[in-house]
């Protein structure tokens, strides 16, 4: 991102081929001026973006526009904008507020444990350890899984009849915590929060021991030669690496557990009684199942302010962290 | 010269750290095993009878049952379809994915002008997009095209999802020195020979990064194809087992063996590229 901003505040250097003609300075200088190098540019920018546009950002603001009607997404006729009712009435909403809690848990408890986990592996194998390879390429494994496969895998295993997870218990002499899972309304969330552990910590983990690769030779060397001891390594040389990609890594899980969809959707589709509805099925159910869809996108525009408030919060904290280093 | 450990700082510790480092793989042992376990249950699984899965939930298979993959594949199962409609769709979506992200990512990295950082973020956003507050629209403007049910409509929108690649591949970019690019220009090669004939060579890494990310996400994705496809026979393989477990929620073997198939795909994707996929990983995070 730095080196973008600096490419920003250089000066446009002269286009290559043509010299800088007073052309250019006869344009209004809000128009973009079209030199040669700028229809190239347009050329490569163009269609990518313009495919991005159109399938991905309009569709976004669409989301954001028809949060403020009252469409109930049979027919265009009968859209009437009706101004902030959506958005009061999802006050009023008791499911909603569950959902918006239960998405916070879900965020600061899967971030948490994922981020912590995945660190701690790394620390583990990122050193000489034999077979730590292999470890980490199963550790990655569930990351390739799809989500739903995932979800129907676990719904299997922690079906009360068929599964294995309450057979399991019983061998290892815990037959006291065995009983339902998923139809728990105390257990099903933290369930699908570890599911959601389960299948993407291993990615985080390689985020983690790529930046302990980073840490330059002489760095471990000095450490070395100075007789440092393990916690003096960790401190000195360890921790301030890890400390800028720990960052990197609870922005990324922050997302990924707000995002949280298909898990759910295959496993407690929100239930039971609403235990696990988190705002992204919340607003699927209001959409396609209660025909409500400007409620619906009214929670789905929550959803969106909620991220983006993650991402303006961390971008912040970041700022006045490098400030406070400076 | 050989670089001491400095997790092992001098010579009277060694014997004792070398002892302690065994104490990591019980821990690392039962991650393992909760990993792999589920996994390999669902494989051996769905080669057994579904009566001996009722039986006895742990047992191996004591011989070989393909009946499971037979109702799959057999005259009703539409496995097959689901299949031939996953890889269509994955193919043409990650090799979109990645001509959009290279042109964008090019272009952003290569000229100058107004706005440049604004269409960069613009390009981001949809890395923090959740799915479900995108596909509503989405599906208005699929059903205006009359794309619904065809696997046009999940790939146009796929090639749109392309900032991840865009982030990756700018970065890419601009790693590479500006000088070189502006020296093949001047010399007359033209933009266009220099992207395709210098530039897209020395990011085969970072391409090839975008491209396995973009067919595994589209493989395995199920929102799209969930509200986009109503059709049977024009699934996907994970909406089609996803689907399958709703309807035969009973047949146990033959939902394990659907999972089993549609996750082998992924892994063996996995499994092959697994170098490029780390690697792309861990260079793509580490720059951005």
């Amino acid at each position: 991102m730095n080196q973008s901003v600096a490419d920003a505040v250089r000066a446009e250097p002269p286009a290559p081929g043509t010299s800088k003609s007073l052309t250019a300075q006869r344009w209004p200088s809000w128009l973009p001026h079209l030199r040669r190098s700028g229809l190239v540019a347009c050329l490569f920018i163009l269609p990518g973006f313009l495919q991005y546009l159109v399938f991905m950002f309009i569709p976004l603001m669409s989301t954001v526009a028809l949060s403020f009607t009252n469409w109930t997404g049979f027919s265009f006729s009968d859209i009437h904008i009706g101004s902030l009712r959506n958005y009061s009435a999802l006050g009023h909403d008791p499911v909603f507020v569950q959902a918006l809690v239960h998405t916070l848990v879900f965020v600061v408890a899967g971030s948490a444990v994922e981020t912590l986990l995945a660190l701690g592996l790394a620390l583990v194998l990122f050193g000489n350890l034999p077979l730590a390879k292999v470890f980490r390429t199963i550790f990655v494994m569930p990351a390739v899984l799809s989500p739903v496969v995932i979800g129907l895998i676990f719904l299997f295993v922690l079906d009360p009849t068929l599964g294995i997870i309450n057979p399991l218990l019983r061998d290892l002499g815990l037959k006291s915590l065995a009983g339902v899972w998923l139809s728990d309304p105390h257990k099903a969330l933290p369930i699908l929060v570890l599911v959601q552990v389960w299948s993407t910590f291993g990615l985080y983990m390689l985020l983690f021991i790529a930046r302990l690769g980073m840490i330059p030779e002489d760095q471990w060397d000095s450490a070395a030669v100075d007789g440092a001891s393990r916690t003096q390594t960790f401190r000195w040389v360890i921790f301030p690496a890890l400390r800028s990609m720990a960052a990197v890594v609870v922005l990324l899980t922050l997302i990924d557990c707000l995002k949280v969809f298909n898990t759910v959707f295959v496993m407690t589709q929100g239930g039971p009684n609403h235990a696990t509805e988190v705002l992204s099925t919340w607003a699927y159910t209001n959409v396609f199942a209660n025909n409500e869809v400007g409620y619906g996108d009214a929670v789905a525009v929550v959803l969106l302010g909620v991220a983006l408030l993650f991402i303006f919060a961390w971008a912040f904290w970041m700022r006045r962290e490098a400030a406070r280093n400076r | 010269m050989k670089v001491p450990n400095p997790l092992k700082p001098n010579r009277s510790r060694r014997r004792r750290s070398k002892l302690r480092r065994f104490l990591w793989y019980p821990p690392l042992l039962v991650v393992t095993a909760t990993i792999v376990y589920p996994v390999l249950w669902m494989i051996y699984s769905s080669f057994k009878p579904q009566i001996a899965i009722f039986d006895s939930v742990f047992s191996l298979p004591t011989k070989f049952y393909g009946g499971n993959y037979s109702i799959l594949f057999g005259t009703e199962g539409e496995m097959l379809r689901w299949i031939e409609n996953s890889s269509l769709i994955s193919f043409l979506s990650a090799t979109g994915i990645v001509l959009c992200a290279c042109t964008v990512a090019y272009g952003l990295a290569t000229f100058d002008f107004r706005g440049k950082q604004l269409l960069f973020f613009v390009c981001l956003l949809g890395l923090m997009v959740p799915e479900t507050t995108v596909v509503i629209p989405g599906f208005l403007l699929i059903s205006q095209l009359h794309l619904v049910n065809t696997p046009w409509a999940l790939i146009l929108t796929y090639c749109g999802w392309s900032s991840f690649g865009i982030l990756i591949l700018r970065n890419f970019f601009e790693s590479t020195p500006k000088e070189m690019r502006e020296a093949a220009v001047v010399d007359g090669a033209g933009h266009w020979k220099v992207f395709t004939r210098i530039m897209l060579p020395l990011a085969r890494p970072a391409v090839s990064t975008v491209a396995i990310f973009g067919f595994l996400w589209v493989w395995n994705d199920f929102v799209y194809p969930l509200i986009y496809l109503t059709q049977d026979s024009s699934y996907t393989v994970p909406l089609g087992v996803a689907q399958y477990y709703s309807r035969a929620g009973i047949d146990v073997g033959a939902q394990m063996a659907a999972l089993t198939i549609a996750a082998s795909v992924p892994l063996a994707v996995f499994l092959v590229f697994q170098r490029s996929f780390i690697r792309g990983l861990m260079s793509g995070a580490v720059k951005a």
